[in-house]
């Protein structure tokens, strides 16, 4: 590690991103914008911009929002102006024991489908998707905000999602797709130990694992998301490499069961029906 | 106004080099000019609370990797990570030579520990000590780290530079 590499490295970067480069006006528009600021808006520019946003704001507002388009565009409001008129509506509701959970709306584009939904508990779960479905058939899935994550209370302000990817499928040549959805709500038994999975000494977090496992516990990783660890008897069932590093694969409500100490606490299993024929062009 | 004097210096001084080390971890040109403004909103903010046991530098990084971390972990960065491929964005006229660009191109395909220590220790020139303190880590874990993004890169690279 020296210099001359730092040199080459520098260069190497600056020189393939040359093009991209700071913008003059971003300290004069954070220090305006900003509510400790004692002068407020510094130009009509700034003034015609906040008023811009208030009108789509209220508009936003008075349509509602798209569970699908703030899962895939939660910054790029162009996209998601774009995509609104295909946004199909399905609004199904799901209220367990602990749980209620909305499959909103659904958008085609681009040979994927995705479907927004919310999702909210009284005391913290691991949703864990089992199996999506799409006319009877298993789906692959190419992006997912349900599977292996904590759901903690109300979610009203992050809405969540899933994308199929309809390459291959009939769904296409179609009237109508019914999509199935079935997912399983887990908790710890006894509590959770959180580990720091970032540690150098690869035995030593195994370890940890497995003392909090043995303890009864379910470890998790003390970084976000947190996802729920399983111990090194599942790794070396399945025939992982304990010596190459840590691996932590998304594993099944059985795995998790089995091998994380949580018990489930409900489920959820939705059907809904699609329009193949309405999708984003773009 | 000495503050935001010292602000848009801060802003001036590191702006760009921050832009090119955020497009390089997320991969897309909006996600990196957002991670950059946010950066910078959240350095306003806390400046005054800035007590200087880090370097300036050191302290405005450990934000922008937090930032960048997030971001990372947002669904639009999971759907967008699985469908684009990421582009050099050199200004017109600039020759890429081919070292320059699987260079670029190793960066960010490596793992995003590899890379935060990368960009921080080679990019951005900070100490080991810096980038440990940026990072939140021992400086055993940042000097692990870079060892084995070195061999990456010379994996990758062999024939050229790092295979010299």
């Amino acid at each position: 590690m020296n210099e001359k590499d730092r040199v080459f490295i520098k260069h190497a970067i600056d020189t393939g991103l040359s093009g991209l480069s700071g913008n003059p006006c971003l300290a004069a528009r954070i220090q305006a914008s900003s509510p400790e600021s004692s002068i407020g808006f510094r130009s009509p520019a700034s003034l015609i911009l906040a008023l811009l946003l208030l009108a789509v704001a209220v508009s936003a507002i008075a349509l509602g929002p798209s569970a699908v388009l703030e899962y895939l565009f939660p910054r790029d409001h162009k996209a998601r102006d774009s995509a609104t008129p295909y946004v199909q509506k399905i609004d199904i509701s799901q209220k367990s024991q602990h749980t209620n959970a909305v499959i909103k709306d659904a958008l085609i584009q681009d040979g994927r489908l995705s479907v927004g939904l919310s999702l909210s508990s009284e005391q913290p779960v691991f949703i864990v998707t089992q199996s999506i479905s799409l006319n009877g058939q298993a789906i692959e899935v190419s992006s997912s905000s349900i599977e292996s994550q904590w759901l903690r209370g109300e979610l009203s302000t992050q809405s969540r999602g899933f994308t199929l990817d309809l390459t291959g499928t009939a769904f296409q040549g179609t009237e109508k797709g019914t999509v199935r959805l079935n997912a399983a709500l887990l908790r710890p038994i006894n509590g959770i130990k959180q580990i720091d999975i970032d540690e150098e000494d690869i035995a030593a977090v195994w370890a940890q694992i497995d003392q909090a496992i043995a303890e009864g516990l379910t470890p998790v990783s003390s970084h976000e998301p947190h996802e729920v660890l399983v111990g090194s008897h599942w790794m070396r069932e399945n025939a992982y490499d304990m010596d190459s590093g840590i691996q932590y694969p998304v594993g099944s409500v059985h795995d998790y069961l089995t091998f994380s100490n949580m018990q489930m606490m409900d489920r959820i299993e939705a059907t809904f029906t699609i329009n193949p024929s309405i999708q984003h062009p773009n | 106004m000495a503050q935001e004097e010292a602000f848009s210096q801060l802003v001036e001084a590191h702006q760009t080099s921050l832009l090119r080390m955020c497009y390089l971890h997320l991969q897309d040109r909006q996600d990196a000019e957002d991670a950059v403004q946010e950066t910078f909103i959240k350095a306003y903010r806390s400046m005054a609370a800035f007590r200087g046991e880090s370097s300036e530098k050191t302290w405005l990084m450990r934000i922008a990797i937090n930032v960048c971390r997030d971001m990372r972990r947002s669904n639009w960065f999971k759907y967008i990570s699985r469908h684009v491929t990421p582009e050099l964005l050199p200004e017109e006229g600039t020759v890429i030579t081919e070292d320059t660009l699987m260079l670029n191109m190793c960066i960010m395909a490596m793992p995003a520990k590899w890379r935060e220590v990368v960009l921080l220790y080679y990019y951005q020139g900070l100490t080991m000590t810096q980038t440990a303190q940026a990072l939140g880590l021992a400086q055993s874990t940042v000097s692990s780290r870079l060892k084995q993004a070195r061999a990456c890169l010379r994996e990758h690279l062999k024939g050229g530079y790092f295979d010299e």
